[in-house]
This record gives structure tokens, sequence and C-alpha cells, in this order.
């Protein structure tokens, strides 16, 4: 059975009676000019003007909170015609206001009177929701829809020239039921859905004060409900009261269950033209759903904007909202701040945060919290079953869980429930919740199982993928022809790993069970899976060969050399790249031999001068050139630079391989300095270490002797 | 709560009459003081109004779980006809699960036909209710099976693809009667688009199995959803029965962990905002859209564009004063005036009131 709120039909009449202006005009000078006293332009809305404005706030409101779940017909009647100028399937203010705009051409005219005359109002409204009702009624066969009943609402704007409305009841129980009971039976006879409750509301609008605006029920039946109420259009002569807007905003509250919050304490900041700098605490009310069980309205505070987003709120329930002043500066500013960057507001009622604000999707939303649900006492993970096992394979259920994250779909079909479950299923055939007692988990990490764990369970193989685990599987066999360990782990229940044959015996067995439990994703599977197990071989027998492996095409001209390449362990791969790199001078503390770089080779003792020379050679640096032009001298001669105590480039003294430096003023420590040397001398020999030769030789020589 | 008929026994209780005595609690030897003490009275009196008094007792706290309202009752209800429909109508909100329980055969159609009525209007609301009837000697049995299915705690598996585990969920969600509804984990949603979902109920996961030192399906979840940064962990939507449902794990510190069950209300769309969670695709598939989902309707709200009410007064003036604002700062905020004026002018012609924008382009002049 639909609700009664589901569908509204709004008439509007367009009769001569519609045209009479209201009785206080909007001075528009005032406003404009802030003249208050000459009236120069004043303006006064008509009824039918007023009608039109408070019928577009009662869709507003609704359509704010239920969006397309609410559906709205608007028909107008003149002259004893109704004329529909919409349609059930567009909805929404911008299809409203074009529709408005195209009926605007004819509206109510003042020439009108005598037609209008004609007919009596009963008789025109009767029409007028006999007409309305017959657009209630679904067009739909009975086997087609799920609903048993049609249901919903007749709104009517109109200026009723009898006062007596209420007194012509009997003849609108007599009348309207007969017209359902007519629709019905057509309805029976064509197999159509019956019409079941309908609730029609005759807004009689008028240009004068009304006192008494209570919605008087003129007829309640089985099948329907007939209700008038009698307002002023326009504002009061005091300008605070507007009957018809407050009639109609709160027919869409009883109508559609609407609740009224205010919101207080929203610190907005002035403009500072207006002279306050600071800002200024304001109050925005809006309507909204009930929300949870309690119908008792509330005044909420502004609480904290400063929300964290990875915290989940305990909530209860979450409505829609739709503010009830939308045109007001400050509603304005408060819609803007939520949902122009999604924000959340916490507000509190009475000091205890309750509900929250956010806008989600594009639309705002008030959340109710609840208490968030936390055991008083929260349960010791190690006394759960498994709790204490520390061998869990976390890390893979997190990539899992990051792959199967879910999102919106575009297109909106049903029954991704059963694909995304047996995406999961295939990607879970095969998953040890833990990595103890496993060869293959235990490696995990390790690029090639990580490859093969990944690759294996998709869908489909691309061809890269396939060469992916090709070579995945081909470094698992290189690896168990060196027999290097595996991680073998056995979890918090300790005991002795295998050995390492049986460790990979283990391995490939459980590579099997992997692969075949996929074998049926795609033909790549199976072929793939058959290569590589064709090219391990029999388990125990690794074949020593490698798998052939999809390599380039080499060129057949170019020249290979054809030497035997003795094998290199890796060790002579880093001797290798260590002897082509430049050798480059090294600290003293880095050195052993006599080669290196001495910065201030004659600084120690009490006086850092000898024959009125500085120990440092800095008084030679001062006269390079001179220095320079001797050594040249030198050398051209092939002789070594000169090591005399005259003037000697300081820089070449470091090149010096000559054992008997003297230096007088500080025998002690030159001596001191020649045993220490002479020391490490004798113990470089004794452990075989002679850095001028081959390093790689030096080394071999050292690991031979320590063999 | 128990209503006898006067032809047998008339025995009505009343918790207007007592309201200091009763409470609620769990202490059981009390309450089975109490259920001894009860007074006999040959009062005649309706079921209907005790249970809509009894319900009030449920309402108006939503921070707590749903609760039960098991009515002990003969079955008949002494309103006249008339008057039936109206008392019906104060059924607008049942706040719990309702269980009416009907002791002896029923003698007249009538009051099974006025309490089935009761049960109809409860679920229309949108609560679960339920009407049996119950021999003198199948009150026990009865009795046991009502507890099993409403209040005892869950055993139940917990899958995910070809994972799974048994676990118990403590309190029993409301509605998932059949024990072979297990928990499907449908995907994992990110923590930070779900902004405070609406929750129907809560419920603890307690892991169960026979050997305590296999590893657990549950214990892995729990490390797996902690693991992360807390901006970017995720919860699980699992489905059970016909209800969605999320599961998160929560943490006190490194001992205690755990993970909770939280039931959304009934339907495929309990989130708006995220869509229906029987269309959500993963990240590989072709119709993925990142969140937030955009309902088309939420780029027409009142909020989201320029809307112009002018059903009160104060509303066109504003409107007015912000177009002479505009207008003083001429020829500097052309656009901003211009786009005033289109404003106002396109709502002139959606109202057929033209003397608003008379007035301000006479004042322009």
């Amino acid at each position: 059975m639909s609700s009664i709120s589901s569908k509204t039909v709004i008439v509007i009449d367009k009769s001569y009676y519609m045209c009479r202006r209201v009785q206080h005009a909007l001075n528009v000078d005032s406003i404009v000019r802030g003249n208050v006293d000459e009236g120069y332009v004043q303006k006064s809305p008509t009824v039918y003007q007023s009608a039109l404005q408070s019928l577009t706030e009662y869709c507003r409101i609704v359509w704010d909170i239920f969006g397309s779940e609410r559906r709205f017909l608007f028909k107008t009647f003149y002259k004893n015609r109704t004329k529909t100028i919409s349609n059930w399937n567009n909805q929404g203010m911008d299809y409203l206001r074009d529709t408005l705009r195209r009926s605007a051409q004819n509206s109510p005219n003042a020439k009108d009177i005598d037609a209008s005359q004609q007919i009596p109002k009963y008789t025109h409204l009767k029409n007028v929701i006999e007409d309305s009702l017959k657009d209630l009624a679904a067009k739909s066969q009975k086997e087609e829809v799920e609903k048993k009943s049609e249901t919903g609402r007749i709104l009517v704007f109109t200026y009723a020239t009898e006062e007596n409305l209420e007194v012509q009841s009997n003849q609108w129980r007599k009348d309207l039921t007969s017209s359902i009971e007519k629709i019905n039976a057509n309805a029976r006879t064509n197999g159509l859905v019956e019409l079941d409750r309908v609730e029609i509301v005759i807004i009689d609008i008028k240009n004068e004060k009304v006192i008494n605006t209570d919605l008087k029920i003129l007829a309640d039946e089985k099948l329907f409900k007939l209700e008038v109420t009698h307002v002023e259009a326009g504002g009061s002569e005091n300008g605070k009261e507007w009957q018809l807007t407050d009639r109609v905003v709160d027919l869409a509250t009883q109508h559609h269950r609407l609740m009224r919050t205010m919101i207080s304490g929203i610190p907005m900041k002035e403009e500072q033209t207006s002279g306050g700098g600071g800002s200024v605490n304001y109050e925005v009310p809006f309507l909204h759903p009930q929300l949870g069980k309690s119908t008792e309205m509330v005044d909420l505070r502004w609480n904290t904007p400063k929300i964290d987003a990875s915290q989940l709120r305990a909530c209860c329930s979450a409505v829609r909202i739709s503010p009830l002043e939308v045109n007001s500066r400050h509603s304005d500013c408060l819609t803007k701040y939520l949902s122009n960057g999604r924000r959340s507001v916490l507000l509190s009622c009475k000091d205890k945060v309750t509900h929250m604000l956010a806008c989600n999707g594009g639309d705002i939303y008030l959340h109710k919290l609840s208490t968030p649900f936390t055991p008083q006492e929260p349960p010791s993970l190690e006394n759960a079953p498994g709790g204490f096992r520390h061998d869990y394979r976390v890390n893979d259920l997190v990539s899992l869980i990051n792959k199967h994250t879910l999102y919106p779909s575009q297109t909106g079909a049903t029954g991704a429930v059963a694909a995304n479950k047996a995406a999961l299923e295939q990607f879970t055939r095969v998953f040890p919740l833990v990595n103890s007692e496993s060869a293959l988990y235990s490696m995990s990490g390790t690029q090639s199982v990580d490859k093969i764990l990944q690759i294996v369970p998709k869908s489909t193989l691309s061809e890269t993928e396939q060469f992916e685990l090709r070579a995945a599987a081909q470094d698992l066999i290189e690896k168990e022809l060196k027999k290097e360990p595996i991680p073998w782990s056995s979890g918090s229940l300790g005991g002795k790993p295998p050995k390492k044959d049986e460790q990979y015996k283990i391995l490939w067995s459980e590579l099997k069970i992997l692969f075949e439990a996929h074998i049926d994703n795609s033909p790549a599977h199976k072929a793939i899976t058959d290569t590589i197990f064709a090219a391990r071989g029999r388990p125990d027998e690794p074949k020593e060969v490698a798998m052939e492996v999809d390599v380039p095409e080499i060129d057949k001209d170019q020249n290979f050399n054809t030497e035997e390449v003795p094998s290199k362990s890796i060790f002579d791969c880093f001797l290798e790249m260590d002897s082509k790199k430049p050798k480059r001078p090294r600290f003293y503390g880095q050195v052993m031999g006599r080669d290196k770089v001495q910065l201030y080779p004659f600084l120690g003792g009490e006086s850092d001068q000898v024959d009125n020379m500085r120990k440092d050679g800095s008084d030679n640096i001062e006269n390079k050139k001179t220095l320079d032009a001797v050594n040249k001298k030198l050398m051209k001669n092939n002789m070594p630079p000169k090591i005399d105590h005259g003037p000697v480039d300081p820089r070449s003294r470091a090149q010096r391989r000559d054992d008997t430096v003297q230096r007088r003023g500080d025998a002690d420590n030159v001596q001191r300095r020649g045993d220490v040397q002479d020391i490490q001398r004798r113990g470089d020999q004794a452990e075989g270490r002679n850095f001028n030769q081959d390093p790689r030789q030096m080394h071999r020589n050292i690991r031979e002797k320590w063999k | 709560m128990i209503h006898i008929r006067r032809f047998t026994k008339t025995l009505f209780l009343d918790s207007d009459i007592d309201p200091p005595r009763r409470r609620f609690n769990r202490d059981w030897l009390q309450m089975k003081k109490e259920i001894d003490n009860i007074s006999m009275s040959t009062d005649r009196s309706c079921n209907l109004d005790a249970i809509i008094k009894a319900s009030r007792l449920l309402a108006g706290n939503d921070d707590e779980q749903p609760g039960h309202l098991v009515c002990l009752t003969d079955g008949n209800v002494f309103y006249p006809r008339k008057e039936f429909p109206k008392m019906l109508n104060k059924l607008t909100c049942m706040p719990a699960t309702l269980h009416i329980l009907t002791l002896g055969p029923l003698q007249k159609l009538e009051p099974a036909t006025s309490l089935a009525q009761v049960v109809e209007k409860t679920i229309a609301n949108g609560k679960r209710a339920s009407l049996k009837r119950v021999e003198a000697q199948e009150v026990d049995t009865a009795a046991r099976k009502l507890f099993v299915d409403e209040f005892a705690p869950m055993t139940t598996k917990l899958v995910l693809g070809k994972l799974s585990s048994e676990m118990v969920l403590h309190p029993r969600p409301p509605g998932v009667l059949d024990q072979n509804n297990a928990m499907s984990v449908v995907g994992f949603i990110p923590i930070k688009h779900l902004s405070g979902p609406p929750i129907d109920s809560n419920h603890q996961i307690i892991p169960e199995a026979i050997n305590q030192e296999e590893p657990h399906l549950v214990i892995l979840l729990i490390h797996a959803l902690l693991q992360p940064q807390k901006i970017d962990r995720k919860l699980a939507l699992v489905k059970i029965g016909d209800r969605f449902g999320l599961i998160q794990a929560h943490e006190k510190d490194d001992a205690h962990k755990w993970l909770t069950f939280s039931l959304f209300y009934p339907g495929d769309m309990p989130l708006p905002w995220m869509g229906s969670f029987d269309s959500m695709v993963f990240a590989d598939s072709s119709a993925k859209q990142d969140y937030p989902l955009v309902d088309d309707f939420a780029k027409r709200r009142s909020y989201s564009t320029p809307t112009i009410v002018w059903s009160k007064d104060n509303w066109i003036i504003a409107d007015l004063q912000k177009a002479h604002r505009t207008a003083k700062k001429l020829p500097d905020k052309q656009a901003a005036f211009y786009k005033e004026v289109n404003r106002i002018s396109r709502a002139c012609c959606v109202y057929s009131n033209d003397s608003v924008l008379e007035g301000l382009i006479w004042d322009d002049k």
C-alpha cells in the first residue's frame, strides 16, 4: 500500500476572484530608498500570486527532504475547465518554475468576471476535485504493480465566494463518495488499481483579515477526508503575520510528518562595513522528518565543526533537512559552509553532544547520535581461540582488503553482491590464515613468491603476467638448486623445522595446490601450470638446467667471446667492482700501510717547529712557486722530490716512502711513530696483508691462510 | 504483563498502578517473587490498552538497544467495534518488537482478528510483531522457543570467501531467526566515507572454536582491520539473511581488541549517500565511481541552487536590497548586478509578479 503523501495533486484557481490584490501592499520605495513615508511605489501582489508563492514553498520543503519519492501534479481550473500543466514524471523546483512560467501567460484576468460568476463555486470545486481524483487513480494493471490500492492528496488553492462551504458538508459527503465509487467501479472493470484513501484540503484564500484559520473537517469517510481552511493572502497590517504562508508550511509539516528544529549559537562573521568586526551568533530553523523514536522538539546548539573523519560516530537515525528560511543570509551561510567543504558539525542539547549535521553526497543530513556500543569489560585477545598466535598473515589479508574495497556504481545495476562474493571466493580459494608450518607462505615478502600469490588467483593472465610467473618459478628452482634456506616459521607452537630438502618438497606441493586451485580460471592458467610443473620435473630430482625463458632474439652477426668464462662467486664480483674504482686517498686511520695522506705529519709534541721551520710545512706552502720549480727540476731528472729540511713541498712529503725520516727536536715522537708503523707492517705481513699487491690475490692469500 | 479473561480468571497488571515496584532489572529472584505475588482481580480490561501502556515504558530512548514486549493473553478485546480502529491508530509508534502469546483456545473469531490487526499495524509501522496461539501443555516449549528465537545469543559463521569460522553474536540481531544464516563479507568500505551511518542495533562478536590453538578468522580480521593508520582503516560490509551490516574492529590496548557488528535498517539502501549496497562494485570494475555518490536530485535542492522564495515580504525585501547594493557599486559590480536583476526578473515571470521588477527599475532610473 503506497503512502498517502507519495502523490499530491495541486490545483490553482485562475478565476477572476484571484485577481484581487492583497490588503497590505509592499512598499518597494521604502525598501530601496529608505523612505517610509513616501510610498511612491506601492505594489500589492494578487491573491493568485500569493497562492503561487505559497505552493512553491510547500513543494520546496517536500522536495528538499524527500526528493523524487514525493510527486506532485499541477492543474489549473478556469471557466469550469481544468487543465493539467505538468506530469508525474518530471519533478523538482526547476521544473516547477518552468511550468509556472509557461502557464503565466493565462493569468487571471479582471475581464473574466462574468464567466466566473455564471457557475456556482461549489460546482466548480466539485468538478475540479473529481478530475483530480481521476488523476490520482492509477492507470496500471493490478498485476503489474505491487500495491493493492492507490492513495494520495489533493490541495486546492481557491477563492471561495460562498462563505458557507462548511454548511454543504452533507452534499460534499454524498457527491465525493459517489465520485470515488464510480472511479473504483471503472477500475474494477478494467483490472486497474482502485482508490483507497484520499485527503482533500481546500485552502480558501481571502484578501481580507481572517480571524479563524483553523483546519475544519467537512467530511471524514472511509474513502476520503475533506478539510477546509480560510486564510488571508499577504502579510498582516503589522507585517509580522502571514497567514497563507504559515498555514501552507503547517500543512507540509502535518502531511509529511515533519518536525521543526532550531540551531542556535552559530558563529558567523559579520561584514566589516556593517560595523561589526567580530562574529555574531545566529539561529537557523529548519524542518526534518522524525528523528529516532522521540517526537519531542529539541533546540540544538552549535558545538564544534572539528570532527575526526577517522572516527565512526554511532548514530541511530539520519534524515535530510530543509531550511525554513532558505533566502535568509544566515541560513544560506550555514548550508554553504556544510555543502561546499562537505563538512560535519556537532550539535549539543543541554550540554551534551546529541546530534550532527553533515553533508553527504550533496545533501545535508541531521544525524542523531547514540551512545557508542562498548563492552564494560573488553575481551582479551589472548583468551580467544587462536588469539595467542603471532603468525597470522595480516599483511596478505590487508592487501586483499585493499583490493576488494567497495565503491558506488555508475550504472546502479543490482546483483553485485553475488559477483563480489564470487570474487572474494576466487581470491581465498587457497588462503591459509597463518604462515607457520608452511614453506610457501613463510617466503611471502620475497619478490618471486609475492608475484605468484598475487598473479595466480586472477581471472585472466596477460602475457606479461605469464612471463613473470615463469620467471618467479625459475627463481625458486634456482634457489632449490643452490639449497638456499627457507625462512621456516613454527609460529607460537615451536618445534624443529624440517630439513632443506623436505622444505622444498613442501614448497612445491603447496605451489601445486595453489596452481591447481586456479587451473580452471582460464586456459592460460592451465598452460602455465603445465609448463611450470613440467619444467620442474619430479620433486626429488629438480632439473639443474635452467628452464627456458623467453628472451629477445640475438643478432647473429654479432661476435661473441667464445672463451670459457669461469664461474664467479658474488664475492669475486664485488672485488672486481672494487678494483675498477679509482683509488682515492684514504684517511690516516683507514690505512694500515704507509701509503696515506698526512695532514699534519709533524704535528705533535710540544713544539711544532723544527729547525725554525714549521712541522706541518706550512711555511713552505707560502713559497709555493719556489717549491714547485725545485720539484720540477728533480722530477725531470727522475729523482724523488727533495726531502731535505730545506724548502720542501709538504705535499710531496705525503708521497715519501722513505722510512728514514729524521726529525730534529721531536725524535721521540718520530721514533714512536716509526715503531708503530713497524708494528703495523709486521702485522700486515703476518696476516698476509700486502696492500701493494693485487687486492684479489691478497684476499685469496688471506682465505688460504685461514682455511 | 499478564491479562486473563474474567470467565476463567481476570487478572490485569497495570503498570500505572505499581510504577515504583515495576522497574527493569536483571535480578531473576526478585522478578520471580513479583510474579508469584501478582494479585487477582475481577477487572474487565482490554489487552490493547495494556499493550499501549506497556510500550510507553520502552519508548523515548534511542541510546539503548530496541526492546521486546511479550504479551500473555487469552486474546479477548473488550472495546466496542467502532472504537477499536481509533485505539488501533494509537499504535503509531511501537518502539519494540511485539510478541503476543494467546493462552488456551480462542473461543471467538473476533479477538483473533483484532489481535491480528494489532500485529499488522505494528509491522506496517516498521517494527516486528508476531501472534502465536499456545495450548496450556505447550507453554513451556513455546517459552523456550521464544527465548531461543529472540533472546539467546546467536551462533553463526563468519564467511570471507572460502574462509569461515564460528562465532557468537550477542545480543541476537532482531529478525534474523534462521540459524543457518551465515554472515558473509561482501566487501570493505573506507571509514572516512561513512560519516555516521544510522544503525538499528549493535552486537558483539565473540569467536568460538573447539580447538583453542587453531587459527581463527575473527582474530586475523581484527589484526588486519586495525593495522592501517586510523584515517585509512576500513570496515567490512556484511550480509546476514537479507539485512546488511558493518563489522568494525576496536582496540583498547594491545591486549584488548574485539569486533562489533552493527546492523543497518532493512532495505538495500540504508545509506542514501552510498547508493544501493546491492550495486556496489570493486575498484577494478569499469562501473566504479568515486565517493561520494551524488544523487541527481541533490543538485536541485533549494539550498544548492539559487532559489527565490517570496512567500513573505521580508524575503522580497532581502532580494531587492541585495540588488540595490550591487547597483550602488556599478560599474565595478556589473556582473553581480546583472545576476541579481536576472534572478529577480525570472522570479517575476514565475510568480506573474512584475510589480517588484517595476519598482526596482523605477528606482534605478
